[in-house]
């Protein structure tokens, strides 16, 4: 049973389709990044999952059951939904009280998390004067307060800094590698392709793929770019295999579908001597991007 | 009782529960001293020489009552405001129980408004009648009085809090809470009959032990009339905050 599970999610408000038709699983033990452009559906997805809002139609569930169901909901799911979440006149301290204290957590964990997320020095300050970093950190906290099973981060790098991004990687990799589900959400692929094991990727409310980081980066069209004496008789000899040849300003060769290895052999055979066989990896943010605007384009 | 516990620190970790509560209190002091330090002997204590006056000087009960009013729509519509509905019933996925403690302070803080407004008004009123040798009422009606007071920040609490979760927006909350007790319910007293009297402006006054006009309704079923709107409300608000989405 996965720990989390979206099965034919539709959400509509109005005209408006937030969510159509998704499915999709999340499995223990792994980061999933959740990707998808802004208003792909992502954060509506998370806050079904959470049970804060009604399916239109399908459903959310949480270890095999809807998540108000959840009978310790602080241990089992933390979410981080926004780092605006909070009353500005609160100091972070008290916010992660009132929770605690709901959930029959002891006040002793507050330190703990406090101290995970880096933020001891700022908890009696009002939220007010906290920068968008220092809520994230907040918002983190108050997820990590019951010791979840489940994580639920929705945009989590949002105005986090260089280092604060190091820090995240490295907590939620933690996380993962202790056995725990992690769901986190970005509109930017580098902010996940670190992290992330496995990705799901949303547009228009729709699933475009679910993959592991590794088959997302392996399928990325690498393409072999050629120079040579003779490209005349290089086009004229890759015309005969499967390859898919451009010219590229006429010096060069821009050749996918085949190895690097066959177009070596196949023009010593022919004579041709090879100046440059150079294996280009299309970036995995191209690719994300190609893949999202493909979409849009249908 | 955690989520009792949990409602009680968010009502008191905010600066806006003290600073409303202090100038409550602070206008209600000044009122008492006022006008029992001022006004004649004789105009407090009516025509005939019966304290009615002092009542009226304990149930001048008008700014506290706004407050717990605005108090009880706080309680409900902060949390949408602010976005802390979500972290709320992430901790309590079916919601009601948050609500019902919710409910629970809301009552809570009425009380203590109310006790802190025996002492602070009640107190001030009474020494200062009393320095300037005025005729005491029986002390069974002032604590009948003071009863009514009490039950009334109570009720009007949750009534604001029943407002605040069926309207959820904070500034629409307040409006609606306001002109609904303060404009529209005492209007049907223009009716003939006894139909305004169940009406919340109407039967506060009987709570108060004040009944303005004829054929008022007794203490008790004023407090009655009053609890049944609050509960009507509230019971819708815990119905609809249950069923929609928490979008924020």
């Amino acid at each position: 049973m996965p720990d989390l599970e979206v099965r034919n999610l539709s959400k509509r408000y109005g005209k408006t389709v937030a969510v159509d038709d998704l499915s999709f699983s999340v499995e223990a033990g792994r980061v999933t990044g959740f990707l998808g452009p802004n208003g792909a559906g992502k954060t509506t997805t998370m806050r079904a999952l959470l049970g804060l809002l009604r399916p239109t139609s399908g459903e959310a569930l949480v270890e095999g059951r809807p998540p108000v169901e959840m009978t310790d909901p602080l241990r089992t799911i933390g979410a981080a939904l926004e780092a605006t979440a909070f009353h500005p006149g609160r100091s972070g301290r008290n916010h992660l009280r009132t929770l605690a204290i709901a959930a029959g957590i002891p006040t002793s964990r507050i330190e703990e998390v406090l101290e995970m997320v880096e933020l001891k020095g700022a908890a009696d300050r009002r939220v007010k004067g906290y920068s968008l970093g220092m809520r994230q950190r907040l918002a983190l906290a108050a997820a990590l307060l019951g010791e979840p099973r489940i994580l639920i981060l929705d945009e989590p790098a949002n105005g986090l800094d260089p280092q604060g991004m190091r820090w995240l990687r490295d907590l939620l990799r933690d996380q993962a590698a202790g056995g725990r589900t992690v769901l986190v959400s970005s509109h930017v692929l580098s902010e996940v392709s670190q992290t992330a094991d496995e990705l799901v990727m949303i547009r228009g409310g729709k699933l475009i793929a679910q993959t592991s980081l590794a088959e997302f980066t392996a399928g990325g069209g690498a393409q072999l770019r050629v120079r040579a004496s003779n490209l005349p008789d290089l086009v004229a000899a890759l015309g005969e295999t499967e390859a898919t040849v451009t010219q590229d300003g006429g010096e060069v060769l821009v050749v996918s579908g085949v190895a690097a290895e066959e177009i070596g052999d196949l023009a010593l055979r022919r004579g041709i001597a090879i100046h440059e066989l150079a294996l280009e990896r299309q970036s995995l943010e191209e690719r994300f991007i190609e893949l999202m605007g493909e979409e849009e384009a249908a | 009782m955690n989520l009792l516990r949990s409602e009680w620190s968010k009502l008191w970790t905010t600066r806006t529960t003290w600073v409303m509560l202090g100038i409550a209190l602070l206008g209600e002091a000044l009122f008492a001293g006022l006008y029992v330090g001022l006004t004649s002997l004789e105009e407090i204590e009516g025509p005939v020489g019966e304290p009615e006056g002092l009542e009226t000087v304990a149930t001048g009960v008008g700014l506290l009552l706004v407050m717990m009013l605005v108090l009880g729509v706080l309680i409900a519509t902060t949390e949408f405001r602010h976005g802390t509905a979500s972290s709320t019933f992430l901790a309590t996925p079916k919601r009601w129980p948050a609500l019902l403690a919710k409910l629970g302070i809301a009552l809570l803080v009425g009380v203590v408004a109310g006790l802190a407004y025996v002492i602070v008004n009640g107190g001030l009123a009474v020494a200062l009648f009393a320095e300037r040798g005025g005729d005491m009422p029986a002390t069974g009606d002032l604590i009948e009085v003071y009863a009514g007071v009490v039950v009334s920040y109570a009720v009007i609490c949750a009534f604001g809090l029943g407002v605040g979760e069926v309207v959820r927006n904070q500034v629409g909350a307040i409006i609606a809470a306001i002109a609904f007790f303060f404009v529209l319910s005492p209007l049907p007293e223009l009716l003939p009959g006894s139909i305004g009297d169940y009406f919340p402006a109407q039967a506060i006054g009987s709570l108060h032990g004040n009944p303005e006009g004829d054929g008022s309704l007794g203490q008790v079923s004023g407090g009655l009339v009053l609890a049944a709107w609050a509960t009507t409300l509230v019971a819708l608000g815990t119905f609809l905050v249950c069923r929609r989405d928490v979008a924020e």
